[in-house]
């Protein structure tokens, strides 16, 4: 877009501190979150202190492009679910708050990644699954082809009947047997 | 320990958390629990503390819990907590997985990991354990989880998940039960079904006979130079040809009427069933699959009950006649036909499983095109003012592209298989006129026999393939039988209990007990409602959305059944009323009001048909109907379009609210019926509203508060919960969530100059 329309519309909101939407582009791409400081406490909650030393206790993380990944961004909502941060890339954490937090991402967020496929028992499109993942072993019931997403024609999400969710990272990159398996459900 | 806490223990059991320890966990959980303690919960569940997938073994008891990790035969304890320690019980809900935590004096621990599967029982160990450790919930455990998913029915006989569309579990599906059911739609109409079949029976022999008239033909006369006997087999010939084409005619005009009948008695019921069904059954489902099971499914059915039962069988007796004619009149040039059949059976059945497959991806192909018609036709306008048509048309031809090249891929089989079983056929041709040819010069067998068994061999092979291609074609239409059937086989809404009230005058007074409500195990969308409203009064609903206010006045319409709790009309459970009575005396005026096809008048009069036009008329004008409706082309008379789309939304709103005041309802639920239309409108409909809940018990759903400072209660929900009750004035006294919404409210009404 190369003329960008007057934004009037921007007093309507509540917000206090009112930013331009270019000034807002611009600061999420020169965000540097050097200085957060990311913990679990003795009751096992997610701590977090920025950079101008603010510290807010029990923080969840929310991984923002968790499918696509067009960015590394990870949200923290305080226990209203307001954001209290948006990280632009935890690979500037130091080493003790980047461990932390991908710790608490792999339960906010988990998507076991199938690697092979021992077989699929298809009967009109319900299925039955039974696969490796980097997880470990796993049989699952898909209730409908729906729950089959196909992206790019090669990364397939999954989700089962109870709603756990799987993907496959890139279906060229799995043995035969299991490539044949998939396209039957794809 | 106290007994009201065990009476509260021993409500929340049941079998789902009591599993059988294995031997390794009994063992090991045998040196830790002594023998006096109670085993309360003993739970599997399905990740390791590192998010690896593997099992962990809940036990709780009278004094403490543990966990135990089975390891090569032995278990590892790995949590151990005694319960007077615990201070807190906390659930985690996230992404495809969950956990429990208990906290104490000085920290928290995780006690399990576990995945959605098996999620839904952890919400009843929470409240077990909160109960056993005497705590009661705290802030920050309600948090809202991302967990998702839905409580999925399992087959009862193999424990798979049911599909979403079924409630048979097609791994188990009994086709012999389902094809007699089928035919027993038949059974009305016995007599046209037999005698359709005796005819087919007739039609299957006078296919064949023409072979051996031909026979005749060679042999005795054109073979000796026979002038004098021409006339017979001609005569014969043009006989048998004209029967089968009366024949044909019969039957097939009988078999089309038994077909659209058996479909038109199906539909009706499936529809007639439809409309009871509850609310819960059309909320699972989207609406064009329910659409497609009255249309689509049925129509599969329609081929399979009148003519592929009766295919398979004319068939199946086709083949023994010609091969007893065969072998009857050369069996060696009979075997030497039949060489190619198995070949030709066997590559049928296989082709028809992979033609099968293909087209299964030629289908999603197609939905995938649809879907991206149904997306920017609907959204052309904002297609067109982001100027983002050349995208759309690259999405659409990407779509075609790919549904091009998959149908390609059913090409390519039709193509290679059709020309290889012509292949077949004509070897099985040449094996005849090689081997038969020489029999006839050798003078073995006549020439009539010979032109005799090329006739039968085609119609031979038919039938061969198309049983071959039975199968899947039996698969089809079962698999839409069984979606028939899985409707049908729904039991009716919340049946009316035997000796249910009919209640032909109710007053009015409305009491939520203790009700708890969730549509999915494990996520309560009310808990602990209670409140009494008395006859005439305007309850407010209030709350942000997701609280559950919607969900509340559906309880109320006995929608769906409180899990825990009661609502009492009159100081009556409601599902001791009769539904019927029930909902004569509940009138809904809906935020989107739903009118139906047909004129204003028809719809005013939706729920009394047999109302005059003085009581719609005065209806109208107490809506503020009345002034819009007289100026509109042909005043009541008027069509409303397909949804009402012909009338403004105001307008709409109005009509609605006639047909709630010719309806007289005790109870009245409004349902955010003011919100988007103009100020003007707006007041003409609060007017018509006003008028309306006089003398009845009314729930209004708000957004905008200032409608309601004359409730003589509002209910403040949050995540379930009634937060807030009181007045108005009451509640704007008093610190909470009503008084931070109303203030709010005329924040933004400044803004917004009203």
């Amino acid at each position: 877009m190369e003329d960008s329309p007057e934004r009037t519309t921007e007093k309507a909101s509540p917000r206090p501190e009112e930013t331009s939407w270019e000034a807002e582009v611009e600061r999420l791409e020169i965000a540097d979150s050097r200085g957060v400081r990311i913990w679990r406490d003795a009751f096992r909650r997610l701590c977090l202190r920025l950079e101008d030393g603010t510290e807010h206790v029990d923080v969840r993380p929310a991984p923002v492009f968790p499918v696509s990944e067009a960015a590394e961004y990870v949200a923290f909502l305080d226990s209203e679910d307001k954001e209290v941060l948006l990280l632009r890339d935890m690979r500037w954490l130091e080493a003790e708050s980047r461990r932390c937090l991908e710790e608490e991402l792999g339960r906010v967020y988990f998507v076991p990644k199938i690697i092979s496929i021992y077989d699929i028992e298809d009967a009109h499109g319900a299925a039955r699954w039974e696969v490796e993942t980097d997880r470990g072993y796993r049989l699952f019931d898909v209730r409908d082809r729906e729950d089959v997403r196909v992206l790019e024609g090669r990364r397939v999400l999954l989700q089962d009947a109870d709603g756990n969710r799987y993907e496959i990272a890139d279906i060229t990159e799995m043995d035969e047997r299991s490539r044949r398996l998939v396209d039957g459900e794809i | 320990m106290e007994a009201g806490q065990m009476e509260e223990v021993e409500r929340l059991l049941s079998g789902e958390v009591q599993e059988t320890l294995p031997e390794a966990v009994e063992l090991e959980a045998q040196r830790l629990i002594e023998p006096e303690e109670r085993r309360i919960v003993t739970l599997s569940t399905d990740i390791a503390p590192d998010g690896t997938y593997a099992d962990r073994w809940l036990v709780v008891t009278d004094r403490r819990l543990a966990t135990f990790a089975p390891e090569d035969g032995k278990a590892r304890l790995e949590v151990e907590l005694a319960l007077s320690e615990v201070r807190g019980v906390r659930l985690r809900d996230f992404l495809g997985n969950g956990s429990l935590e208990a906290v104490t004096e000085t920290g928290a621990v995780e006690v399990v990991r576990f995945s959605r599967t098996i999620a839904p029982q952890m919400p009843r160990v929470q409240r077990i354990l909160r109960a056993l450790a005497k705590v009661s919930d705290s802030p920050g455990d309600h948090r809202r989880g991302k967990g998702g998913g839905g409580k999925a029915l399992r087959c009862e006989s193999c424990g798979r998940a049911l599909p979403r569309w079924s409630e048979v579990c097609p791994f188990c599906m009994k086709r012999g039960q389902l094809i007699a059911r089928l035919m027993s739609y038949v059974g009305p109409y016995k007599t046209i079904a037999i005698a359709g079949f005796l005819l087919s029976i007739v039609l299957t022999f006078l296919n064949l006979a023409p072979a051996l008239v031909t026979r005749y033909l060679f042999d005795r006369v054109i073979g000796p130079g026979d002038l004098s006997r021409l006339g017979i087999p001609v005569r014969w010939l043009l006989a048998i040809y004209l029967t089968r084409t009366v024949v044909g005619m019969v039957r097939g005009y009988m078999m089309e009427w038994l077909g659209g009948r058996v479909v038109l008695d199906m539909r009706v019921q499936l529809y007639d069933h439809m409309q009871m069904l509850s609310l819960g059954f059309f909320s699972r489902k989207q609406t064009g699959q329910i659409m497609s099971r009255v249309t689509n499914d049925i129509m599969r059915l329609q081929y399979f009950v009148a003519e592929g039962l009766q295919q398979i069988i004319i068939n199946l007796l086709t083949i023994p006649v010609i091969c007893v004619m065969m072998f009857a009149s050369d069996p060696k040039l009979a075997a030497l036909t039949l060489v190619p059949t198995p070949f030709m059976a066997l590559g049928t059945y296989m082709f028809g499983r992979m033609i099968h497959r293909v087209y299964q991806k030629v289908w999603r192909r197609y939905a995938g095109l649809n879907a991206v018609l149904a997306d920017a036709i609907p959204g052309i306008r904002v297609v067109k003012s982001f100027a983002q048509e050349e995208r759309e048309s690259a999405r659409f031809r990407d779509r075609s592209g790919s549904l091009f090249n998959q149908e390609l891929n059913a090409v390519k089989l039709w193509t290679t298989f059709f020309p290889a079983l012509g292949m077949m056929t004509a070897i099985g041709s040449l094996f005849i006129y090689w081997y038969g040819g020489r029999q006839v010069i050798e003078q073995q067998t006549t020439l009539g026999t010979l032109v005799m068994f090329t006739q039968l061999m085609w119609q031979f092979y038919m039938p061969v393939q198309m049983l071959g291609e039975m199968n899947h074609r039996v698969q089809h239409a079962l698999t839409a039988a069984e979606r028939v059937f899985e409707v049908l086989d729904t039991t009716p809404e919340i049946p009316d209990a035997p000796g249910s009230i009919k209640m032909e005058r109710m007053e009015g007074r409305v009491e939520f007990r203790n009700v708890h409500f969730s549509y999915e195990a494990g996520k309560p969308v009310l808990q602990d409602i209670s409140f009494v409203a008395e006859p005439g009064d305007v309850v407010g609903l209030v709350g942000p959305s997701g609280a559950g206010k919607s969900t509340l006045v559906h309880l109320l319409c006995r929608f769906y059944e409180v899990e825990e709790g009661q609502v009492l009309i009159d100081g009556h459970d409601v599902r001791e009323l009769s539904l019927k009575s029930l909902r004569q005396q509940i009138g809904v005026v809906l935020q989107e009001p739903f009118l139906f096809h047909g004129t204003v008048a028809d719809n005013i009069a939706y729920g009394v048909p047999t109302a005059k036009a003085p009581e719609i008329v005065a209806a109208a004008k107490a809506a503020n109907a009345h002034d819009f409706i007289v100026s509109l082309p042909h005043g009541y008379d008027t069509q409303v379009g397909e949804r009402g789309q012909l009338l403004s939304g105001g307008e709409r709103q109005r009509v609605a609210i006639a047909r709630a005041v010719l309806k007289n309802p005790r109870i009245l639920i409004l349902d955010e019926a003011t919100s988007s239309v103009d100020t003007e409108t707006e007041m003409l409909i609060q007017q018509a509203l006003d008028r309306l809940v006089r003398n009845r018990t009314t729930f209004a759903i708000a957004h905008r508060l200032s409608t309601l400072r004359k409730a003589s209660t509002i209910l403040v929900l949050e995540h379930g919960r009634l937060v807030q009750i009181g007045s108005h004035d009451e509640l704007l006294d008093v610190e909470g969530l009503y008084g931070r919404l109303c203030k709010l409210q005329s924040e933004l009404s400044k803004v917004r100059g009203v």
